[in-house]
């Protein structure tokens, strides 16, 4: 069953003018983007930095307004100003548990600061509830006396997903959930997310850098390149074989933990992400392939192919073999 | 003869807290044209190992508190200053802060040749340019007269790293180079480092707490925690047999490894010890599945395992290697 449509969203920055305050330009940092969500799966966002990851998840939020395009949740379209309800549905758990958490603020009131915004029951029903999900976390009741900068990073990580948890969501995105912290404590924190996910019949957004942890816990993948997509599909699909160029470019980048692997010659891709300010017309990636037509200046169609939809003039004709 | 001995290094911060120990007690040695990876997680005591031999420790509050370093079997802190920079030189682990933002890139690499090298300005434009041109960066006439923040993130650090190895050193101490950028950057810079290793006879101290970075460029390798080197093996023997249990979780916990259920993966249970506070014995028997009575009791040696050093109770027999 879907749970999320996304279609078309598009979210733009304006750049302004330093003169005149006016905005001359914008960053079309999400760019016509469609995706579905299906309930209980674990979809992933992935791409270089800037491509887009956290507007998405913000408009999701709907902290970002959108320019564009329509949220479906639950079947029934979303405004923007359905979001004040909409919030107890979908939560977020943020990078950097060290910016997203008040340091003024003890761990109790943290967490159970959704529940007194959304008016859910009494003080009574308020501290049991914040009691249990602590426990759920793995984290002790002593905590919720402390404040954040008592906790490691860990813990601290373990109470944003908390303070996300409280309010029941069906759906969770985890912006870079586990990138702040140490290698160690980067999987106590998934197996903690898997776990929840099981006995909660959760559904995630999973954004993130780390190709290896998409391939090993994700269901499906959505591949973003400067504001658009390059492909979606099934997470083993597009890892065993990935159809757009850049998708293979990064999965070819991913440094492979085995030193007898080691390659001085392998293709890589060569150049730098183009500016978000200026980006190419047509195909964003054109001026990093090496399959780069002609045909590549103009806007690349919704193709669907091998189970999967891909943005690439290679196929639209399909007598290319990547 | 190694060209670089570090002997029972020990340096504390001396902060409001208390002495907090970063190094405890560390040896180790790099030979000629060999890239050593160093590899810990948060707060292990890389980035200080790097600044030790650099002698860039912040004052007032670092400081080297026992131990000492030997490069080409001399006594190096008291000549530093003449090699840094020159025989020695370091890319930092943050691009930015040690670029001068407000000089020229060209004119920053050039004052590097024109200092150590005295060489002619007409000469050190030249080099330079070549130096760019090596690390991949298009057009570096024009890049030349660029500012720092006209370059990207993987500009920036090619642009460091061309200005590290300006002088031809003897030892370039990496520290973590790729892990601010984004993975095909980094598959960029990692094939710079790879063909430096190719084409040079420079030694390399290249600092990750990324285990399939190292795989992919290291020759030997320093397993890092809490101040102390709990295992120094060549790349291949530690990803072949692992020896320390740290070691051991590292690597199970990369995803491709896994070997839990489903959707699990391996985790190290509990956490990174407090520094102020360290743990009795072998600082990683909190969190050790081995953990026997000796290992909070005393600190284990290091023992000798094939070309391997190891430093853990359960190799209690072998040979104990001895640093003096
Ligand atoms: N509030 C904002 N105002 C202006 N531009 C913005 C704003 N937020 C994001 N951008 C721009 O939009 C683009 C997409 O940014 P976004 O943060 O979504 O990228 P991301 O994929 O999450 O990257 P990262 O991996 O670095 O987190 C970037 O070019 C960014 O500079
Ligand atoms: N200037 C300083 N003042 C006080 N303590 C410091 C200072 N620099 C480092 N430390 C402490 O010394 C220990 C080792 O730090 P170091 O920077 O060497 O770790 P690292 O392995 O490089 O970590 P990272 O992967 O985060 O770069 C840590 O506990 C750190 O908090
Ligand atoms: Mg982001
Ligand atoms: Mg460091």
């Amino acid at each position: 069953m879907k749970l999320l449509e996304v279609k078309n969203l598009k979210v733009f920055f304006p750049i302004k003018d330093k003169l005149f305050g006016k905005p001359t330009k914008f960053v079309k940092a999400v760019n016509n983007v469609s995706f579905e969500v299906e309930k209980g799966e674990i979809f992933s966002i992935v791409g270089e930095s800037g491509s887009g990851k956290s507007t998405i998840a913000l408009a999701l939020m709907g902290i970002h307004e959108r320019n564009g395009g329509s949220i479906i949740f639950n079947g029934a379209e979303v405004n923007q100003e359905d979001f004040k309800t909409l919030r107890r549905k979908i939560q977020i758990v943020f990078q950097d548990p060290d910016s997203s958490l008040d340091p003024r603020k003890r761990i109790k009131e943290i967490i159970a600061e959704g529940l007194r915004v959304h008016r859910v029951g009494d003080k009574a029903f308020i501290d049991e509830k914040v009691r249990d999900i602590v426990e759920k976390v793995g984290l002790t009741v002593d905590t919720l006396r402390k404040y954040p900068h008592e906790l490691s990073g860990g813990q601290k990580q373990r109470v944003g997903i908390a303070r996300a948890l409280v309010l029941e969501p069906e759906l969770i995105i985890l912006d870079e959930p586990t990138a702040s912290l140490d290698v160690s404590i980067q999987a106590q924190i998934l197996n903690l997310l898997v776990d929840l996910q099981e006995a909660l019949g959760l559904t995630y957004i999973l954004i993130t850098h780390d190709l290896k942890l998409v391939e090993h816990i994700s269901d499906r993948t959505l591949v973003m390149y400067l504001g658009k997509v390059m492909e979606m599909g099934e997470t083993k699909q597009i890892m065993n074989k990935p159809l757009h160029p850049y998708t293979k470019a990064l999965i070819d980048s991913v440094p492979v933990p085995n030193p007898e692997k080691r390659n001085e010659n392998e293709e890589i891709l060569t150049g730098e992400i183009p500016s978000p300010l200026n980006p190419p017309e047509g195909c964003p990636f054109k001026t990093r392939c090496k399959y780069r037509m002609e045909l590549c200046s103009k806007e690349p169609k919704s193709i669907k192919l091998e189970n999967r939809v891909v943005f690439c003039h290679l196929y639209e004709s399909k007598n290319l073999e990547v | 003869m190694p060209l670089l001995e570090v002997k029972n290094l020990t340096v504390e911060f001396h902060i409001p807290e208390g002495v907090l120990k970063a190094l405890d007690g560390i040896s180790f040695m790099l030979n000629e044209g060999e890239v050593l990876g160093i590899v810990g997680e948060s707060g292990s005591g890389k980035s200080t190992t790097a600044l030790s031999i650099m002698n860039l420790l912040p004052a007032p509050s670092g400081r080297i508190k026992e131990g000492e370093i030997f490069f080409k079997g001399e006594p190096l802190l008291e000549k530093i200053d003449e090699l840094r920079g020159k025989d020695i030189s370091m890319v930092f682990q943050n691009p930015l802060n040690s670029l001068n933002p407000s000089l020229k890139i060209g004119q920053q690499l050039m004052e590097v040749l024109q200092e150590h090298m005295d060489m002619s300005e007409e000469k050190a434009w030249n080099e330079s340019i070549e130096a760019l041109r090596m690390m991949g960066i298009p057009d570096p006439e024009t890049m030349m007269n660029r500012y720092p923040f006209e370059f990207s993130g993987g500009m920036r650090q090619r642009a460091m790293i061309a200005m590290a190895m300006l002088c031809r050193p003897k030892l370039l101490i990496a520290d973590e180079p790729t892990t601010a950028l984004d993975v095909t950057i980094q598959a960029q810079i990692l094939r710079i480092f790879k063909r430096l290793k190719k084409a040079t006879q420079t030694s390399i101290i290249f600092i990750s707490h990324d285990l399939s970075v190292i795989a992919q460029i290291a020759d030997r390798v320093l397993i890092m925690y809490a101040g102390k080197i709990l295992e120094i093996s060549s790349v291949r023997d530690l990803f072949k047999r692992p020896l320390h249990p740290y070691t051991q979780g590292l690597l199970k916990s990369i995803p491709s490894f896994s070997k839990e259920k489903g959707k699990k993966l391996y985790s190290i249970p509990g956490n990174v010890p407090n520094l102020l506070n360290p743990p009795s014995g072998c600082v990683f028997h909190p969190r050790c599945p081995y953990t026997k009575e000796i290992c909070n009791l005393e600190t284990p040696p290091n023992f000798k395992v094939g070309n391997s050093t190891v430093s853990c109770w359960l190799f209690k027999g072998a040979d104990v290697v001895e640093t003096t």
